[in-house]
């Protein structure tokens, strides 16, 4: 929640306002508004999964990583798991998933994607942010074996490390592109769109972007704490290990560790103003 | 089961001890960062009211009784001593109140002189963190005096305030330390300047459809409490306001004064409208006295001292 309120602060300062800004306030703010709704909905997936962990259920993971995935299709069998195989099974799967010759498949994923975006609410701009993730997952599906194609050509294995972070910048700048529809009315988020692919590169040498959360101080505290959230995420896939690490250690080091997260969530919760809006997003869902 | 309670244990010790060791480290070096700053004369007009223990008039205000309050002329003509707390009304009503009770012994009287505004809802209650930090600074004992429910506040401006206090680079003028007496508290830069008011720089007062809220009633009905427990007495008075400012009915002030008395009980004696002064008596804010209103200001004040019978 840390992370979340600090983030939030930017996407609302210039989604609510955003005639007022620019195109490099509209790139942070929707690479913000992508991180926000990862870190205030995952937060409060763990919290359920440890509520349920204590009295014994295992609920199993709802995020996996997400933003770390190769492709949309990948992307989407990460994020909100649960949600996802409930449309799985119960509307894809009837529908003939992809029994049905290939034309089929892709019309019945488009379909799940839609009622996705309508279950967030009966508005028009998340059957677009559905449509438009629908389409990604079946545009990146009908490039699979083109881009293969290209690999093979080219004679480049597509597993070494720069052509996987190349392919996580792009899934993750096209997420963040269709979270735009999610957060703000279509005629708004077509604005901000066009802004944000057209940009001038001069918009980033504004000195004001240092205080976009309102102080430099706050500017400077979201990105610590945003690139230390984003560290411990991709350690996570190794949360169990981390665990035993740290049962490892003697009992004054144990301590000193939890005093010390103790300390810093102390601190957060203290300069949480109250004007920030600490609800978590997916209770209105 | 040892073991787990063994390590709870050394959990919270450790717990306070950091949180502690950052507080401190943040307010405490170094030390008196901002003392050439204006607010943060509030820690002579402190200490002076802690060590007056003969009978004192202790003024609870905002800047309108640093700008408008001749001491010397107050303690001659009354014969009290005179622990004057008004330096900022960005500081809350709340904190110099909260700080008028850190020393109110029997035969003292407190005079509340809160600029207008303070009746409103939250007008009382809010505290402005960063004056009151950047004021009370290394004085670790003044931060004692801060209401339990607003500490969240002071914390979370903490690192607010190291970052203040990294890049303050002093005061000097008018709205700094030197302008004051800091073995007396009163003001003694001379302001021989007129105001030339303007609504666009300055702003109005308006009291149409005045009223008290609940929380504020509720606060000062427990301080007179308080006060009179200690054998002390507690009256209103006016602050000082320019004339020019005020675009409601005049009946306005009468009406906020009476119900200043019958809703909280403490008496008003003053006649708010006599203290609506022109601009030549003024000097650079809707309550700032020039050098000339201040001894205008305290004559009429101890006049009221006087109709009043709180002094002989």
């Amino acid at each position: 929640m840390l992370v979340a309120n600090n983030l939030v602060v930017i996407v609302d300062k210039v989604y609510d306002d955003y005639q007022n800004f620019n195109s490099a306030y509209y790139i942070i703010a929707a690479i913000s508004f992508s991180l926000y709704i990862y870190a205030d909905f995952s937060s409060y997936s763990d919290m359920a999964r440890g509520i349920a962990k204590i009295m014994g259920i295992d609920v199993g993971n709802n995020f996996n990583n997400p933003y770390l995935s190769l492709s949309t299709s990948e992307f989407w069998n990460r994020w909100h798991v649960s949600l996802n195989s409930w449309f799985i099974d119960n509307i894809y799967i009837p529908l003939g998933g992809n029994r049905k010759g290939v034309c089929r498949k892709y019309c019945n994923m488009l379909i799940v994607f839609l009622i996705n975006g309508l279950w967030h609410g009966a508005d028009w701009h998340y059957v677009i942010w559905g449509f438009l993730n629908g389409v990604l997952v079946i545009i990146g599906q009908l490039l699979k074996s083109v881009k293969k194609y290209i690999y093979n050509k080219l004679d480049v294995d597509e597993n070494v490390e720069s052509i996987k972070y190349c392919k996580q910048a792009i899934v993750f700048w096209l997420i963040t592109l269709t979270w735009v529809f999610f957060r703000n009315s279509i005629h708004d988020s077509l604005y901000i769109i066009k802004q944000m692919i057209f940009f001038h590169p001069i918009n980033f040498f504004d000195p004001n972007l240092l205080s976009i959360t309102g102080t430099n101080v706050g500017t400077f505290v979201t990105i610590i704490v945003v690139v230390i959230f984003c560290v411990i995420q991709i350690k996570r896939k190794d949360e169990h290990g981390a665990y035993l690490k740290y049962a490892r250690q003697p009992l004054l080091v144990q301590c000193i560790c939890v005093a010390f997260v103790i300390c810093i969530c102390v601190f957060a919760i203290c300069s949480t103003g109250t004007e920030i809006n600490t609800h978590f997003l997916y209770f209105q869902f | 089961m040892k073991e787990y309670l063994k390590f709870i244990l050394i959990t919270i010790i450790l717990t306070i001890a950091f949180f502690e060791a950052v507080i401190l480290g943040i307010i405490k070096k170094p030390e008196n960062t901002f003392h050439s700053s204006y607010q943060s004369m509030i820690q002579d007009k402190f200490r002076i009211l802690m060590e007056t223990n003969e009978p004192k008039i202790i003024i609870v205000s905002g800047s309108s009784s640093a700008f408008g309050l001749d001491q010397e002329m107050l303690e001659k003509a009354t014969g009290y001593k005179v622990a004057n707390l008004g330096l900022h009304a960005g500081f809350g009503c709340l904190f110099y109140t909260e700080l008028a009770k850190a020393n109110i012994n029997e035969g003292d009287i407190v005079l509340l002189g809160y600029e207008y505004g303070w009746q409103k809802e939250d007008g009382f209650d809010n505290l402005g963190t960063d004056l009151i930090m950047t004021g009370i600074d290394s004085n670790i004992e003044m931060y004692t005096h801060i209401p339990p429910r607003k500490w969240k506040n002071f914390i979370g401006y903490l690192f607010s305030f190291a970052s203040t206090k990294n890049l303050y680079q002093g005061a000097s003028g008018i709205y700094s330390r030197e302008a004051f007496d800091s073995e007396t508290g009163q003001m003694t830069m001379v302001r021989n300047y007129n105001m030339e008011y303007t609504e666009e720089a300055y702003g109005v007062i308006d009291l149409s459809n005045v009223y008290i809220s609940d929380n504020t009633k509720n606060y000062l009905k427990k301080f007179k409490d308080y006060v009179e427990q200690q054998g002390a007495s507690v009256y209103f008075i006016s602050p000082p306001l320019i004339i020019d400012s005020v675009v409601c009915d005049y009946n306005e002030f009468e009406k906020l004064k009476e119900l200043e008395e019958q809703e909280i009980g403490i008496p008003y004696i003053s006649n708010p409208t006599d203290y609506l002064y022109p601009s030549n008596l003024m000097s650079n804010a809707l309550y700032h006295c020039n050098s000339d209103g201040e001894k205008v200001r305290t004559e009429m004040l101890i006049s009221d001292l006087k109709n009043a019978s709180v002094i002989d």
